[in-house]
C-alpha cells in the first residue's frame, strides 16, 4: 500500500474541515464559524453557545482595554474561577493598572496599586512583575520604558488567551485546540525520529521551513 | 532503509524518484490526475468497511501443544495448564511451551500472566517470549532471541546463560505477568499486580509468548486474557499515552501559526466569504504585524484569483455544472481545452451524476455517450466511468455501492480540483511549491505528521499504534 494512499486515508476532509472549525469556536470567530459551515455544508459541532458568547465578550474587553470589566463578567460567568488562578487574576489587575497608566490617570493607578495589587507583593513570586509594572509610574512615556511590552497589544492577546483557556477548562472544556495539539505532536515525533535514528536521516525540524512549500 | 525521502515535503514521494522538480505544466497535470482520481477511489473505498492497515490481527488463546517440549510435560485439555513429569537433570530438558499464536503488535502493548499452581521441587518457573524457531528444550532467556523472567532466582534471561538481577523470584500462589511495550520498545513483568521492571527489547519480529516448567510437580496455569489480570494493564497503557502526551504538550506553540494556518486555508480553498468574516474578526485581535513575524506563514500568493474560485465552487455546489464549464471556458480556457484533462473529466462526470440525480436517466446516457465515453481505455479513468455508469441500474442509487456519487463530498472534490487547477496557472507560483494547488498549508502539516508517524512506526518493525487523525480529534474533544 503506497505509503501516499495511507496519508490520504488518514487525513479526511471531514477531519480538516473539523480542524478549522475547532479553531475558530475556541477563539470565539462565531460568525466565521457560521460561515464556514454555510460555504462547506459542514455542520458544527454541538458546543456552549452561551459560554463562547461569554468568552468573545470578555476577550474583547481585555483588547479593549477594558480589563477590569473582562474581570467582572469572568467573576459572573465563574465565580472561583480568579480565585483558583491567582497569576492570571493578578495578570489582568495589573493590565487595568497599565490601562490607567496609559491614559494619565497616575493618582488613581497609585490608589488601584495600593489596595488590589499590594496584596499580591506578599507572594514571593509575584515581586518581580510588581516592581516592573509599579515602575511604569516613573515614566512620563511609559511607551520609552523598559517594559513597554506590558502595553502592546501582542501581551493584551497573550493575556486574553490565557483567561480564555482558563474558562474553558473550568467549564471542563479542552483548553487546547486539536490543531495545536497537531502541530506539536508534529515537533515531537520528528524529535524522536532525530533522536532514535540520527541527524543524517532526519536533521533537526523547523515548523517554519516544512510550511514553505 | 527508508523508503521516504526524509526532508520536508514528503509529499510527492511517489513521483519524485530520481526527478529534479521542473514544476511545470505537465507535472501539475499529472500530479492533479493522481491526486484527485485516487479520492474518487477512496470515496469508494471508505463506504465499506476498511482499515488503514490489517488491524485484524489474532490473539493467542490457549497453549500450543504441537511443538511443546513433549515427553518433559503434559498440557491440561483446556490448553490453559502445564505440568512438569519427570524429574529433570540437566539444562536441555525443560518444559517449554508456546502460546498458539504470536502477540499482536499493532498496538500499544501487549501482555498475558501465569499462576504458579505448583512450585514443585525446584520452582523453575519462568515467563517470557521466544521466537517461533526457538530450542524448546531451554528455558526462555537461555538462547538468542528470548528473553524470560525465572521464579527460582528472580533474574532476567535475555540470551544467555547468564542472566542479571531483575526483581522478586516468585512461587506457588503467585501471579506473574509478562508484556510488551510497543511504544518504549520494551518488555516488562509484573508480580501480584505489581510492576517489577523493564528492559530493552532487542528482538525484532514475531514474539511467542511463552511459558516453562523444570522441576518435577512443578505446574503453572496461563491467562491470555479470558480472565482479569492482577496487574492494571489498562491503567498501564493509560499513563504510558499519558507520558507521550506530557511530551506533547510541552511544547511551544508558535504564536499565529494557528491564524495563519486557518488563513490560508480559506484562501486555499476560495471560501472567499468566510474569509471576509475572517478578516473582519481578527482586525482587533491579531497583532497587526504579524506578516513579519518570524512564525508567520507565507500568504504569498493564495489570493490568486480568490474571487472567480469562490464563484465556480458555488456552482459547482450547486449543480450548475454547465455554469461552470461556461466560466471556465471563459476565464481559464486553458484548463478545458484538453478534453481529455481530469477536471473535464469530473466535471463531466458530475452532469452525469446530476441528471440520475434527478432521474434524467435518458438524458443522462446520452450525455455519458457523448462525453464520457472518450474517457474509456484511459488508464484511470475507466473504471470511475464504469462506476458512474453502474449508478443507472439502480432503483435507489444513493443506497447503492455506488452511492458515494451521490454525495456533497463528491461535489467538494469536483469544485476542489476546478480549484487546485486554477491555482495551478498562477504564474508566481515558485517551481519548488510543486504542490501548493493540491494542498493548504494545514493539510501539508497534517500529511507530514502522517507520514512521520508511519516513518516512524515502520522503523520499529512496524509496532505500536497507528497514527489516526480522526482518534487524535475526538480525543481531544473528551480530555481536558
Amino acid at each position: 500500500l503506497s505509503i501516499i494512499f495511507c496519508v490520504n486515508q488518514v487525513v479526511g476532509d471531514n477531519d480538516v474541515q473539523s480542524i478549522v472549525m475547532s479553531y475558530l469556536l475556541h477563539n470565539c470567530f462565531n460568525e466565521t464559524a457560521d460561515s464556514l459551515a454555510s460555504c462547506t455544508g459542514m455542520k458544527q459541532p454541538a458546543i456552549d453557545r452561551d459560554n463562547m458568547e461569554r468568552r468573545k465578550q470578555i476577550i474583547h474587553f481585555i483588547l479593549e482595554r477594558k480589563a477590569l470589566k473582562a474581570v467582572e463578567l469572568t467573576e459572573q460567568l465563574a465565580q472561583d474561577l480568579l480565585e483558583k488562578n491567582k497569576d492570571l487574576h493578578f495578570d489582568l489587575l495589573c493590565l487595568h493598572f497599565v490601562e490607567l497608566v496609559c491614559v494619565g490617570k497616575c493618582t488613581e493607578a497609585l490608589e488601584f496599586a495600593q489596595t488590589r495589587l499590594a496584596p499580591f507583593g506578599k507572594v514571593q513570586k509575584y515581586v518581580e512583575k510588581l516592581e516592573d509594572v509599579m515602575a511604569l509610574l516613573a515614566y512620563e512615556d511609559p511607551e520609552k520604558s523598559p517594559m513597554f511590552h506590558l502595553l502592546s497589544s501582542e501581551y493584551r492577546q497573550q493575556v486574553a488567551d490565557n483567561l480564555n483557556r482558563t474558562i474553558l477548562e473550568h467549564a471542563n472544556h479542552p483548553s487546547y485546540t486539536p490543531m495545536e495539539r497537531l502541530i506539536q505532536q508534529m515537533t515531537v515525533t520528528r524529535q524522536y525520529l532525530t533522536e532514535e535514528n540520527g541527524k543524517d536521516a532526519f536533521p533537526p525540524f523547523s515548523l517554519k521551513d516544512s510550511l514553505k512549500g | 532503509m527508508s523508503s521516504l525521502p526524509s526532508t520536508a515535503n514528503t509529499d510527492n514521494g511517489r513521483h519524485e524518484n530520481g526527478e529534479t522538480s521542473t514544476g511545470n505544466g505537465r507535472d501539475r497535470d499529472r500530479d492533479l490526475i493522481l491526486h484527485y482520481l485516487d479520492r474518487v477511489r477512496l470515496s469508494a473505498t471508505t463506504r465499506g468497511d476498511s482499515k488503514v492497515d490489517g488491524e485484524g490481527e489474532e490473539l493467542p488463546t490457549e497453549l500450543n501443544t504441537i511443538n511443546s517440549a513433549g515427553g518433559f510435560l503434559i498440557v491440561s485439555p483446556d490448553k490453559l495448564s502445564v505440568k512438569y513429569t519427570t524429574t529433570n537433570l540437566h539444562g536441555h530438558d525443560v518444559g517449554v511451551v508456546q502460546a498458539n499464536r504470536p502477540a499482536p503488535f499493532k498496538c500499544l502493548t501487549y501482555y498475558f500472566e501465569i499462576f504458579v499452581k505448583d512450585a514443585g521441587v525446584k520452582g523453575q518457573v519462568a515467563i517470557g517470549f521466544t521466537k517461533e524457531s526457538f530450542k524448546m528444550r531451554r528455558q526462555p532467556g537461555w538462547e538468542v532471541n528470548s528473553c524470560g523472567y525465572h521464579g527460582d532466582d528472580g533474574y532476567l534471561y535475555r540470551g544467555k546463560g547468564t542472566g542479571e538481577a531483575f526483581g522478586p523470584t516468585y512461587t506457588k500462589g503467585d501471579t506473574v505477568g509478562g508484556g510488551i511495550n510497543y511504544a518504549s520498545q520494551e518488555f516488562f513483568f509484573t508480580k501480584n499486580g505489581a510492576l517489577v521492571g523493564k528492559i530493552p527489547k532487542d528482538i525484532k519480529g514475531h514474539l511467542f509468548p511463552t511459558v516453562a516448567v523444570h522441576s518435577q510437580n512443578e505446574e503453572v496455569s496461563v491467562n491470555f486474557g479470558k480472565t482479569k489480570f492482577a496487574f492494571d494493564v489498562k491503567g498501564f497503557e493509560a499513563s504510558e499515552r499519558n507520558k507521550q502526551q506530557m511530551a506533547i504538550e510541552k511544547i511551544s506553540i508558535p504564536p499565529n501559526m494557528g491564524y495563519g494556518l486557518v488563513k490560508t486555508y480559506l484562501l486555499h480553498y476560495g471560501y472567499e466569504e468566510t474569509l471576509d468574516a475572517f478578516d473582519l474578526a481578527t482586525k482587533t485581535t491579531v497583532p497587526p504585524i504579524h506578516i513579519a513575524q518570524e512564525n508567520a506563514i507565507d500568504e504569498d500568493d493564495s489570493s490568486y484569483a480568490l474571487n472567480q474560485r469562490k464563484t465556480l465552487r458555488q456552482l459547482v455546489r450547486n449543480g450548475e455544472i454547465d455554469g461552470a464549464l461556461a466560466k471556465l471556458r471563459d476565464w481559464y480556457p486553458q484548463i478545458v481545452q484538453d478534453d481529455k484533462s481530469v477536471v473535464c473529466f469530473l466535471l463531466h462526470c458530475q452532469k452525469f451524476i446530476e441528471l440520475v440525480r434527478v432521474g434524467k436517466l435518458d438524458e443522462g446516457v446520452k450525455y455519458g455517450r457523448l462525453e464520457l465515453a472518450r474517457f474509456v481505455g484511459l488508464t484511470g479513468f475507466q473504471d470511475i466511468v464504469e462506476d458512474c455508469f453502474a449508478l443507472l441500474v439502480y432503483e435507489k442509487p444513493e443506497e447503492s455501492s455506488v452511492g458515494y456519487f451521490l454525495e456533497d463530498s463528491q461535489k467538494e472534490l469536483v469544485a476542489d480540483a476546478v480549484n487546485s487547477a486554477i491555482l495551478s496557472t498562477n504564474p508566481n507560483m515558485k517551481d519548488v511549491q510543486r504542490s501548493c494547488h493540491l494542498h493548504s498549508h494545514l493539510e501539508k502539516l497534517l500529511r507530514q505528521l502522517t507520514v512521520c508517524c508511519l516513518e516512524r512506526r515502520s522503523l520499529n518493525g512496524n509496532q505500536g499504534e497507528t497514527f489516526r487523525l480522526h482518534h487524535v480529534l475526538l480525543n481531544n474533544s473528551t480530555r481536558r
